[in-house]
């Protein structure tokens, strides 16, 4: 999916998403789904705030695409992500990995003041497959399987750090050791293999912003 | 999560309650005040959030003004440390606070309904507030009083917010009088320190408890203070309430009074309302609703408020327009349901079909809705709809919702639910 740009983060740093230019087709994207937000003045700011620094994320990750986008209720998107997924290991040990996770992000309006749980904003709707983390909360298809950020996200967490937040959950580069310590999980098979298993962790260190898997894989496939 | 209704208070402990008294051998008549303020008293209709040590008091002293209506509504039970702060004697420790109080109020004035919640503010309807004049919040909740001020700013409902700096002896009181989308909330002051604070008073565990909701650990501190200055803060949200309701002296709505006890000093200071303020400003204009909401359709509604493309919102449900199955099949759906409801099975392989949380929706728009904008909601499963509002940018009108507290007998083998006692009078 790599579409030979090569990364540029804007100067000051994922912060200032707002200045990069959006090609004419997200822009024109962004203006319809804009025009379909309903909600008071504050929300509806809010929402076409969040949409458009998705799309600029995009523009300046290889790695990532928005496939859907829509303002009218709360802001839901589905995104396309490549990143290593891990999925159950087999009989022998072995742990098959998918490199592409398409996510489902819901951002309801009572997000923007009230805790709320670390689950209720990103599932995982592809690989369909059980996913093997602890804190991905298994549900057979064809819900999505919520991925957990936190026991306490901030009220109002911008959009751009929920999907840097799952890049880093689904490449375990920010896994905690302690996780049957830590309020609880929802995989507790997964815990416990990852605990033995600790050698595999990250699954990747390239950053999110960064290509080098990316390049490597598309020199692998010619 | 499935709404609550208020409950009433059936019965009082059996120890004697009031004898029937005169307000006016007791209550003065104010300057300025043209009739006795004693009539409009016993008419009001008050409900007080959090009956701590702040709102336990405003509880009692709404009781001894023999007012209409009473609704009390805290999550917790007292504690041994409660009676360093709060009005109760040692027989009350371990019992509901909400449940405690409201039975002393009964005894107080035995002529006030009495509406009681033991639990969490947002267990409670959309409309729960809808059948009283004004709103008390004594709580020490960040969470709560953003969720208060939202549901008061939704309903119109004037807001008394009523809390103690300990270590300073301050006690402060605003009043919000939330009948224009300009006016401020308790959100609007909140700066990033009190959203961190909001944010870390409660915690989710990775599990989800047997109802299917996620376990919750609350961490918010308990308020530090000293009695007193609880009842000084009591005292003061009283006094401003009686300024509201009798329009004595100058205007309060939109005002902080605050009282130092450092300096014996009261300043009181206008509230600014926030334009940034993430909590919806919006005030629910009510409107006339037709006999029989459900009899209406979206496109009805809309025309009935004149409100240009509107969003929708019908009662506490969603709008559902499609259902997915495991085997990949999507079936349309076009329906109003619960959430959680059930949608039943998949024709192709007979698996439970689960509602498209990306084409579920809260409110909804004409777009949305195409395919049932003409039809009766009761046709597309809002049979027995309460209540509709009709929103967007600029206005929102609310139809029905005159719903009230319910009229609901306790349960007698339910720890949680009232329980039903006799009162030795009666």
């Amino acid at each position: 999916m790599s579409n030979g740009i090569a990364p540029k983060s804007p100067p000051k740093g994922l912060a200032a998403l707002h200045e990069v230019e959006l090609a004419a087709h997200a822009d024109a994207w962004l203006k319809a789904v804009s025009a379909e937000a309903r909600g008071p003045a504050t929300w509806k700011r809010r929402k076409q705030a969040e949409a458009r620094e998705l799309l600029a994320l995009a523009a300046i990750c290889p790695r990532l695409r928005v496939d859907h986008l829509d303002l009218a209720d709360a802001l839901r998107a589905v995104v396309f992500l490549r990143v290593p997924v891990a999925l159950r290991p087999t009989d022998d040990g072995e742990l098959p990995l998918a490199d592409l996770a398409v996510l489902g992000i819901e951002y309801r309006q009572e997000f923007l003041t009230q805790p709320t749980p670390g689950y209720s904003y990103v599932q995982i709707l592809a690989p369909t497959g059980e996913l093997w983390y602890p804190n991905v909360v298994r549900r057979p298809p064809p819900l999505g399987q919520p991925l957990c950020l936190g026991v306490q996200l901030p009220a109002g967490i911008r959009l751009r750090e929920l999907i840097v937040m799952s890049y880093s959950a689904l490449t375990m580069q920010a896994f905690n050791t302690r996780v049957m310590e830590i309020n609880g999980v929802f995989n507790t098979a997964a815990a416990l293999w990852w605990d033995k298993n600790l050698h595999r962790v990250p699954l990747s260190r390239t950053p999110i912003l960064g290509a080098d898997d990316l390049e490597q894989k598309e020199s692998r496939n010619g | 999560m499935n709404k609550q209704k208020l409950q009433r208070l059936e019965g009082t402990l059996g120890i004697h309650a009031a004898p029937e008294v005169d307000l006016a051998c007791r209550m003065p008549q104010f300057v300025g005040l043209g009739e006795h303020p004693g009539p409009r008293m016993r008419k009001l209709k008050a409900a007080v959030v959090g009956a701590g040590s702040v709102g336990a008091r405003i509880a009692l002293h709404l009781a001894r003004q023999q007012i209409e209506r009473l609704a009390i509504i805290d999550r917790g039970r007292f504690k041994a440390e409660s009676l360093l702060t709060q009005p109760i004697l040692p027989a009350a420790v371990g019992r509901w606070k909400a449940e405690h109080i409201g039975q002393l109020c009964q005894l107080i004035s035995p002529r006030t309904e009495i509406f009681l919640h033991a639990g969490r503010f947002e267990e409670l309807e959309t409309f729960a507030l809808e059948g009283f004049d004004l709103v008390f919040l004594a709580t020490d909740n960040l969470g709560v009083e953003v969720q208060v001020g939202q549901s008061c700013r939704h309903l119109g409902k004037p807001l008394i917010h009523a809390s103690v700096h300990g270590e300073t002896l301050v006690a402060q009181v605003r009043l919000f009088r939330n009948e224009h989308d300009d006016d401020p909330c308790p959100a609007c002051a909140f700066g990033m320190e009190e959203w961190r604070a909001l944010q870390a008073e409660t915690a989710f565990r990775c599990e989800l408890t047997e109802s299917g909701e996620p376990a919750r650990e609350d961490r918010n501190a308990p308020t530090v203070s000293v009695s007193f200055l609880c009842s000084l803060a009591a005292d003061l949200a009283m006094v401003q309430m009686f300024r509201l309701v009798l329009h004595l002296g100058q205007p309060v709505e939109n005002t902080i009074a605050e009282h130092a006890g450092f300096t014996s000093r009261t300043v009181v200071a206008p509230l600014k309302v926030n334009h940034e303020c993430p909590v919806d400003h919006q005030v629910w204009k009510p409107a006339p609703a037709p006999a029989c909401l459900e009899s209406c359709s979206l496109g009805q509604l809309a025309a009935m408020t004149n409100i240009i493309d509107p969003a929708i919102q019908v009662d506490d449900l969603e709008f559902v327009q499609s259902a997915v199955c495991a085997c990949g099949s999507r079936f349309a759906v076009q329906r109003f349901l619960a959430p959680g409801q059930r949608l039943g099975r998949c024709s192709t392989c007979a698996g439970r079909l689960q509602a498209d949380p990306f084409r579920t929706y809260r409110s909804v728009t004409r777009r949305q809705a195409a395919s049932i904008w003409r039809r009766a909601l009761g046709d597309v499963g809002a049979a027995g709809v309460r209540w509709v509002v009709v929103r967007n940018d600029a206005t929102a009108v609310r139809m029905g919702g005159g719903v009230g507290p319910s009229r609901v007998h306790a349960r007698p083998n339910d720890a949680n639910s009232l329980r039903r006692i006799r009162c030795a009078n009666h």
